[in-house]
């Protein structure tokens, strides 16, 4: 007999059995409908709304990150996992097989709330939708850096790594929420279209949630062992920059550069800063093993004979940091037709030079190191070069700021030699640890 | 060789594999060949590279370099393919323990892309397989050590792959645990035609089962032969070991050393466990013709009136095999597939 649609997924299957038990089923209307009628014993109706509200926040958001989150960390812990990355579950199936199954639970308590809310007729079904939108994106979002936080660290680090996801998820659910009450209520204007808030909410949320499902996959693909490809994380790249570049207001950058701006450049402008923190995340969220760059390095050589490797196995940041350059270049030649302010170019060039430092110095504190404690050490050393430094050394070296970090009114001398001698100095310090990683195995040339 | 391995294809065929984590060589340009149908004792001291070895053959790790097939399959261009052909226990299994044997058996087939059909027949199989039939509405978290490693076997051959990795699987088990394993390992390869690596610390209990031996140390592979071969001299062998006799005397025999160390045909004397035995290093006899050195051994013995009251060849075992590999320097030792090697 043909089992019907979701069971027939074994993932999806199997978690359901170890989520649901007779107790478990009973349990949870039981203490929600507790909960539900005190609330109405307390405020009435108004009161089962609010509490309906708050369970389903509480069971979608603050529980069922924790279970999204743990989907891969907690077979890790249990040794389940390189089974399932034996299995012939194909990514995607894995992937819906996961969070749907891992979280089944607090759905099932969400479905409660649902009726609730909607019994009560106090919250439109498009609120509730959007509640639940957001559950599930944030869901998605802790699967997904759960599961990029986990693989490939220690398993002491687990715990740890699924706390950081879930804090991860539940600070994207929040700016979600914020997002909807800000727009819901006014027109959104992007890449000058004029468009209704509530409807550029509803298709923000769609979109996070398709590209954290993406991101899942992209990752899913890897653990399973699949060729890489780096299209999703590219593809990302690009509709971020682009997302973002379309709330680009030319007076507000003008005012925050204190300079006037040529309007076509606004756009490539906060492209260019998106890509670059993109990729700085994608270098602090990645493990970097010498190993498996030295492997992508070999790509195009005799031995390996794959140059097209070099671009399918190539680290996020790298390909981030192509991305970010490529931007540099359209944003210095739109500039050249309308030229102003002068030292805009300056500014973008230094800005990648700082960059590479910044890459440079997570590859240095992170390559083969501890997974918890190299990005962590990486994020301060970065905090205190683009805060601490310039704040407390302003008195005493006034042109501090824009040595460290990209400032308006960047000077060649100024910013750009400065960035460049940082960017020399994180590098050589990368080659010293690349070094000093490799000097206990002999030299074998990749196959 | 023997001619049962060396006329079987393949299934396993590795070659440089080179496998590196951050400052250090796990496995060191490691080359050797698995025929269908064998049991392989994967040996080799704590940190040798085993569990990478097997990781690398189980397509879950990528080889840094080097080459490793399986039933044909490139596991660095095809390791979904590899998978499917795989079975990989490990040495920290885990099991869902609030699921029964049953859901935890369709779970692994299922997963494992056995056809619905054939799923309520695979786990009857494998359940039987493992002699856990009658458990099947049992929680997986409410099974012995034993038990639970023979669930966690019974998942790994639910999808009957053509190759079964197991790391450390006796690991824990009590003696009868221990060997119920052992003839489950042999049926799988006698009646299922599964070709079997298995590590283990418990070379005694390998021997049981296991067809070959295959050495690791230092991430270096130092000797891969039939067992029958690396346990005893095998006629073809040139580097054969010297054969070796045990005797016990009913009494104290003086000056035993002097008086064995003439006899013909003994080229050394050492004293043995107890002062009523010794242990005689023979002289290189003839290929075939080591029964009748003894028989003269045993005559001559007998003819100096000597209180001979036990006389047995001693074999040498995997153990031996394997002390003798970790006595020598290290990188010595017969190169893979060699000439006792299984090519």
């Amino acid at each position: 007999m043909m089992l019907p649609f979701p069971l027939a997924n074994p993932e999806f299957r199997r978690n359901l059995w170890v989520e649901f038990s007779a107790q478990r089923l009973a349990t949870m209307p039981a203490l929600l409908g507790l909960l539900l009628l005190g609330g109405h014993a307390a405020m009435g109706v108004e009161g089962v709304a609010g509490l309906a509200t708050t369970a389903l926040f509480v069971l979608l958001v603050l529980w069922g990150t924790r279970m999204a989150a743990g989907a891969i960390g907690d077979e890790i812990q249990a040794g389940t996992w390189d089974a399932q990355r034996m299995s012939a579950l194909r990514p995607w199936t894995m992937t819906w097989g996961k969070l749907l199954g891992a979280t089944a639970y607090s759905w099932y308590g969400a479905a409660f709330c649902v009726v609730a809310l909607l019994a009560t007729g106090r919250t439109g079904a498009a609120e509730i939708l959007n509640m639940l939108l957001t559950g599930l994106t944030a869901q998605g979002a802790a699967f997904f850096a759960g599961l990029l936080l986990v693989r490939g660290a220690p398993r002491g680090t687990v715990r740890t790594n699924i706390a950081l996801a879930q804090a991860v998820a539940i600070v994207l659910a929040i700016w979600l929420a914020t997002r909807d009450w800000y727009w819901s209520s006014q027109t959104v204007r992007w890449w000058g279209l004029d468009l209704d808030g509530r409807a550029f909410m509803l298709s923000t949320q769609v979109l996070a949630l398709a590209w954290v499902l993406a991101g899942v996959h992209a990752v899913m693909r890897e653990e399973l062992r699949y060729p890489s490809q780096p299209w999703t994380w590219l593809a990302f790249l690009a509709f971020a920059a682009a997302y973002t570049a379309g709330f680009s207001d030319a007076l507000s950058v003008a005012l925050w550069f204190e300079a006037m701006v040529a309007v076509p450049v606004v756009p490539l402008v906060v492209a260019f800063a998106t890509a670059a923190t993109l990729t700085l995340v994608a270098a602090l969220a990645g493990p970097q093993s010498s190993v498996a760059l030295r492997r992508w390095l070999a790509a195009p050589t005799r031995a390996r004979g794959r140059p097209v490797a070099l671009l399918l196995e190539a680290p996020a940041w790298s390909l981030g940091l192509a991305v970010t350059v490529a931007l540099s270049v359209a944003l210095t030649a739109v500039w050249l037709r309308v030229p102003s302010p002068d030292w805009l170019p300056v500014l973008v060039w230094s800005a990648v030079l700082f960059l590479i430092r910044d890459l440079g110095i997570v590859l240095a504190l992170t390559l083969d190191g501890d997974m918890r404690r190299g990005p962590a050490g990486a994020l301060i050393v970065l905090l205190t070069l683009y805060l601490l430094v310039p704040i407390a050394l302003a008195d005493v070296l006034p042109g501090i700021g824009a040595a460290v970090r990209p400032t308006w009114g960047a000077t060649v001398s100024g910013t750009l030699v400065p960035a460049l001698g940082q960017a020399l100095v994180a590098w050589a310090v990368v080659g010293w640890r690349w070094r000093s990683v490799h000097a206990g195995a002999a030299r074998t040339t990749p196959g | 060789m023997p001619a049962s391995s060396a006329a079987a294809a393949p299934l396993v065929a590795v070659t440089d594999l080179t496998r590196d984590y951050p400052g250090r060589r796990a496995l060191d340009r490691v080359s050797f060949s698995l025929a269908a149908g064998t049991v392989t004792a994967l040996v080799g001291p704590n940190g040798a590279g085993k569990t990478t070895l097997m990781r690398c053959l189980a397509a879950l790790d990528p080889p840094f370099a080097g080459r490793v097939l399986v039933d044909g399959l490139d596991a660095a261009e095809r390791p979904r393919d590899v998978h499917q052909r795989t079975g990989f226990l490990q040495d920290f299994f885990g099991l869902y323990d609030t699921l029964t044997v049953a859901q935890g058996l369709w779970y692994a087939a299922a997963a494992r892309a056995v056809p619905e059909s054939e799923i309520a027949a695979r786990m009857a199989w494998a359940a039987a397989a493992v002699d856990l039939s009658d458990r099947m509405n049992q929680r997986a978290g409410t099974l012995s050590r034993g038990l639970r490693q023979r669930l966690a076997i019974a998942q790994t051959i639910v999808h009957r792959p053509r190759m079964v990795l197991l790391d450390e699987p006796a690991s824990g088990l009590d003696p009868e645990s221990r060997m119920h394993l052992a003839r489950l390992l042999t049926d799988l390869r006698t009646a299922h035609g599964m070709t079997l690596l298995v590590s283990s610390h418990i070379l005694a209990e390998l021997e049981d089962y296991c067809t070959h031996v295959l050495i690791l140390r230092d991430g270096r592979l130092v000797r891969h032969d039939a067992l029958a071969d690396a346990a005893s001299a095998a006629p073809e062998r040139a580097d054969r070991p010297p054969g070796r006799v045990t005797v016990s005397f009913s009494d104290a025999v003086p000056d035993a050393a002097r008086r064995l160390g003439a006899l013909p045909g003994v080229a050394s004397v050492e004293a043995g466990p107890a002062p009523d035995r010794a242990i005689m290093t023979l002289t290189p006899a003839t290929a075939g013709r080591e029964a009748d050195q003894r028989a003269a051994l045993l005559r001559a013995l007998i003819d100096q009136g000597l209180p001979v009251c036990g006389f047995a060849p001693l074999q040498r075992n995997l153990t031996d095999v394997y002390r003798d590999h970790l006595r020598q320097p290290n990188g010595a030792g017969t190169p893979a597939d060699g000439p006792g090697g299984v090519a």
